[in-house]
């Protein structure tokens, strides 16, 4: 079963020291450690700095590896700060880029549609989808802003929503919100409610559940050992099924299995 | 998944009853939602991920009802006695209650094996006054006190009063390895009967492996917090650590075996 890994980070962070990926080598290392076999990757320049240069130096250094998927990092644009969102979008599309990657919590800037409608619209219309990342929190605490995820992802119906680090604190809200918003995802790095997968195919929900490690702050060996001992059947699957972040258990195409890993 | 896929990513060829998981609860805990914590439940979960023995504690004994909380403490593990086990809860704040709940515990009921202390939720450091008989009663039996510190415990008078019980500190991993380290996790590598569990935990890229090298390998043991997290969660983090295979078995199971010399 190949494992992608939709939430991972290249490049030296501030802080904490030395838990970096500092080149795709190491990266790649980590993962073939961890037997994971593509990943879906930004840059810790984008997340933490400066959001064009992290850009640029992650199809940079990401040429060379095709299993390693560019992820941007984009943010509502102000005054002419970044580009304008259409063409940002067909810059990104140009460039191979496979989803991208709002930070609201650490780049100040409210989810809700009023600021972010501007830069969800052309994602939407080039079906890139969109990950959430609000930040690590105690897992038991619920930051994430459900109302305002859920509003974007009723008003812009045709994008695929991923929530990166919900956690067992959120379970009742991830759960209600999965039923109200069909385009919704969670990334499973934080979440390890015991028999999570089951619970999801008992609710129809499998495609919807999308692994990730969190890498490098979190560790990768927690997120690996719960998938391979979710207790899923993998019978009858496609032997692709796994590459890609919604195929990993499931045999019905979908949106995500194109869009992130180009799949036919 | 195919057996020998699932033989490939195995990382430990456990021995039978090698993984002992010290920390988890019975019952639920509303800030959170484990629908998934019936003792059969948990029993299906063991033989899912490897885990041969749990020891839990029960949520409503830990929040206030002592004696009803050790009481279905003791009717969950006489379901499951080859695998199922238990802590007796003391609440310092009840001090007048010790010695009932110890004679219901260790000599009314079977399967419990230790001592908890939640001095976080109790508002009590370990030191406190109201734990002086319960930890005298472990002192005297040789039984292990797992504890959720409290912030100001005095370890160093503790643990000298009380030779005899080995005291193990909850969610050591909750530290990533590389900021300062709370003083207990130094207090660990120097004080013979101060131990670290690694239960419910961020799980920090590393971090495991540096608890290590800070403690030493003895000083570290395996708990899940089982229902907050599924049981593959940490245990996969030890089987698939950089670790030795005689590492790994020291914190699955090693440890707590020469500990807790109740379990059979």
């Amino acid at each position: 079963m190949p494992i992608f890994d939709l939430n991972v980070t290249l490049g030296r962070t501030a802080s904490p020291a030395g838990a970096s990926f500092e080149t795709p080598e190491q990266l790649l290392a980590e993962m073939q450690r961890l037997r994971i076999d593509e990943a879906l990757v930004c840059h810790a320049i984008a997340l933490e700095a400066d959001v064009e240069y992290g850009n640029a130096l992650l199809i940079e250094q990401l040429r060379g590896h095709p299993n390693l998927y560019p992820c941007w990092v984009m943010a509502p644009p102000a005054f002419g700060d970044l580009p304008d969102a259409g063409a940002w979008v067909e810059r990104a599309r140009a460039a191979g880029v496979r989803a991208v990657r709002l930070a609201p919590k650490h780049s100040h800037y409210s989810l809700a549609a009023w600021c972010t409608g501007p830069l969800l619209g052309p994602l939407e219309r080039a079906r890139l989808p969109v990950l959430l990342d609000f930040g690590e929190h105690h897992w038991s605490q619920s930051p994430i802003p459900w109302n305002d995820v859920l509003d974007i992802c009723r008003r812009f119906p045709e994008l695929d929503v991923v929530v990166l680090g919900v956690s067992v604190g959120d379970t009742r809200n991830s759960h209600a919100a999965l039923r109200e918003a069909a385009n919704l995802h969670l990334e499973s790095h934080a979440f390890a409610l015991p028999g999570l997968y089951g619970l999801m195919a008992r609710e129809g929900w499998l495609e919807r559940i999308l692994f990730g490690t969190g890498m490098p702050r979190c560790a990768g060996e927690n997120r690996v050992f719960l998938l391979l001992h979710s207790g899923l059947k993998q019978a009858g699957r496609p032997p692709r099924a796994g590459a890609t972040p919604t195929g990993c258990f499931t045999s019905t195409p979908c949106r995500q299995r194109t869009t992130f890993a180009g799949n036919p | 998944m195919p057996a020998t896929d699932h033989l490939r990513r195995e990382p430990v060829n456990w021995p039978k009853g090698a993984v002992l998981d010290i920390h988890a609860h019975y019952g639920s805990w509303e800030a959170t939602s484990s629908p998934v914590n019936r003792p059969e439940d948990i029993v299906e979960s063991m033989h899912r991920c490897g885990v041969h023995k749990l020891i839990g504690s029960s949520f409503t004994a830990i929040h206030g009802e002592t004696r009803l909380g050790n009481e279905q403490t003791a009717h969950i593990v006489r379901k499951y006695p080859d695998f199922l086990f238990g802590y007796c809860v003391i609440n310092p704040n009840f001090p007048g209650e010790t010695a009932e709940e110890l004679e219901r515990c260790f000599d009314g009921a079977e399967n419990f094996v230790g001592l908890k202390l939640h001095c976080g939720l109790h508002g009590k450091p370990v030191h406190d006054a109201g734990y002086a008989e319960a930890l005298a009663y472990a002192d005297e039996h040789a039984l292990p006190v797992l504890v959720h510190a409290h912030g100001d415990d005095n370890w160093t008078d503790t643990t000298q009063r009380y030779p005899n019980a080995p005291f193990i500190v909850a969610h050591a991993c909750a530290w990533n390895g590389w900021e300062p380290a709370p003083p207990v996790i130094s207090l660990a590598g120097e004080i013979d009967n101060l131990y670290l569990d690694v239960a419910g935990s961020a799980a920090w890229r590393m971090a495991l492996a540096r608890l290590v090298a800070r403690t030493g390998v003895r000083k570290v043991l395996y708990g899940s917090d089982y229902p907050m997290f599924d049981l593959a969660f940490e245990i996969g983090r030890v089987a698939m650590a950089d670790l030795s295979d005689l590492e790994k078995l020291a914190i699955g199971g090693g440890n707590a075996a020469r500990l807790f010399t109740r379990l059979t």
